[in-house]
């Protein structure tokens, strides 16, 4: 279940960049990962036009710079990125930041657990419902 | 007016009293107001003015200052005493007047307050000192409580990144050089991981423990034998090695939130499941034990009566981690669960024999203990 479009991974911490990548991997989930390392480098990504969006975003809240709500509210502000899909990853599982993240327009809403094998699982979901089955559906064939 | 009945009331008068004349001069003082303004004898105030006795701050507004008839009050003036000591004092005057209508003398009536107005000055500020306490003792704990927290919120986040990596890069070890590791280096792995999971676990009901205090309940009706019976079954295919003989109440209802509800009862069962581990026949009981009070029951390993305040302390446990694995913060949070809507939550066990615990949530069965 590939998909051509890559997945924009939004992380600050390497380790935690490194097992997104492993789990994302593992899950088969997508060709190319792009990462973004902080706020900025994320809002710089979307900011280059010649680039394709990407088919998932997956945003850590807890951001040097411009923290992750803030790119959250930025493309859902401008029209090119308002419909790219955006799941927020974080170690938090506070109430106040689950339903900002909502309130601000986020697609899913996943904390990572601390156990590899359960996140593991749940990016591979992330990745199966985002990239393969929340498509649209194919043209009639004439 | 009877002259003699007058002069009776006059002299013995607790309050001060004076006549003047209706110039203002000191005609006769009793003996209250010369006491009050130090004189041994009342006469030694004849025919002095009385501007002598007035403050001189107040002498603008004084009584018998020529307005024609000098009567009012009462009104709050002050005095001077012999000594020099400044009284607060309460004066009402009348005017006396003759068969002509004609202004003949003033009478005027003077209660000291110096130890009241004293007493109110003081507890003015002794409240103001005290509010000012309390400001301050409240911005205190303001800031105690950002503190945790931010310390709470620190614990969810900064603590739990290394045990995520911990777990996921020795997932990566085993399943990349498990051939190098061997069988025993496997086994090692797996007990870094397992531990790192139990880190976890402990983190998560610390920041449950302090999420408690902060949330706001939304009370709901809720069917307890039902949730209990919920939860058993979760718990029944989390241990499926388990055989317990499970006996709930039906039509146990309560007036709470909900989803902490749930998480005592959970902890409750999860304690006595958990203790059924090295017994056979094991028997789980919930129950109504009164009028809004409810019990979870176990005929497991028990616990020492001597040690039951242990119970409630976080992260203290009163059973080795080898025997019975656990957080040591269930208990913990299911009796400030309790708290937090107001009721209570006690345990009673014999070691060997099984423990029972006790819950009420509504703060109108508060200690009435079966």
């Amino acid at each position: 279940m590939n998909s051509s479009k890559p997945i924009l991974l939004v992380e600050d911490n390497p380790d935690d960049r490194d097992l997104t990548i492993m789990a994302l991997r593992d899950a088969n989930v997508a060709n190319q990962i792009d990462l973004a390392r902080d706020g900025e480098e994320a809002l710089a990504y979307f900011a280059d036009r010649s680039r394709p969006l990407p088919a998932l975003v997956l945003l850590d809240l807890k951001l040097p710079k411009i923290m992750g709500l803030d790119v959250l509210k930025r493309l859902r502000a401008e029209e090119r990125t308002r419909t790219v899909p955006v799941v927020v990853l974080t170690s938090s599982g506070e109430e106040t930041d689950r339903q900002r993240s909502y309130l601000n327009g986020v697609n899913a809403y996943v904390r990572k657990p601390v156990g590899f094998d359960e996140f593991s699982d749940a990016v591979r979901e992330l990745g199966r419902f985002w990239l393969v089955i929340n498509q649209p559906p194919p043209l009639p064939v004439p | 007016m009877n002259d003699e009945l007058f002069r009776g009331g006059f002299e013995l008068s607790p309050i001060g009293m004076a006549l003047l004349t209706p110039g203002g001069e000191i005609e006769r003082v009793n003996p209250a107001l010369a006491r009050m303004l130090g004189y041994e004898r009342p006469e030694s105030l004849t025919g002095a003015p009385f501007e002598s006795i007035a403050h001189p701050g107040d002498l603008a507004r004084r009584i018998g200052s020529g307005n024609g008839n000098g009567a009012g009050g009462p009104s709050e003036q002050r005095y001077v005493a012999r000594d020099g000591r400044v009284l607060d004092v309460l004066v009402a005057t009348n005017v006396v007047r003759d068969e002509q209508g004609k202004p003949a003398a003033l009478l005027t009536q003077v209660e000291d307050i110096t130890e009241r107005r004293l007493a109110e000055r003081r507890i003015c500020e002794l409240r103001a000192t005290l509010e000012q306490q309390v400001s301050q003792r409240t911005s205190e704990l303001q800031a105690a409580n950002h503190e945790l927290e931010a310390f709470a919120y620190s614990l969810a986040h900064d603590l739990r990144a290394p045990l995520r990596a911990i777990d996921g890069f020795g997932s990566a070890l085993a399943s990349r050089h498990g051939d190098t590791l061997g069988t025993d280096g496997q086994q090692l792995l797996d007990r870094m991981r397992g531990a790192s999971s139990r880190m976890g676990d402990l983190i998560d009901s610390m920041l449950l423990l302090s999420e408690l205090t902060r949330r706001e309940l939304s009370y709901t009706r809720i069917d307890l034998s039902s949730m209990a019976r919920h939860i058993a079954e979760e718990l029944a295919s989390t241990y499926p090695s388990r055989q317990v003989g499970l006996a709930i109440e039906d039509g146990l209802e309560a007036y709470g939130d909900a989803s902490l509800v749930r998480i005592l009862i959970g902890n409750l069962l999860d304690n006595a499941w958990k203790f059924t581990e090295h017994r056979g026949g094991a028997e789980v009981e919930v129950a109504r034990a009164g009028e809004g009070v409810f019990s979870v029951a176990d005929n497991c390993a028990g616990f020492n009566m001597e040690f039951a305040d242990l119970l409630f302390k976080p992260f203290a446990r009163l059973h080795r981690e080898d025997e019975f694995p656990g957080t040591g913060v269930g208990l913990t949070t299911a009796e400030r669960i309790a708290l937090r809507h107001g009721g209570v939550l006690w345990g009673e066990g014999r070691p060997g024999v099984g423990a029972t615990f006790y819950f009420t949530l509504d703060p109108a069965t508060d200690g009435e203990r079966p």
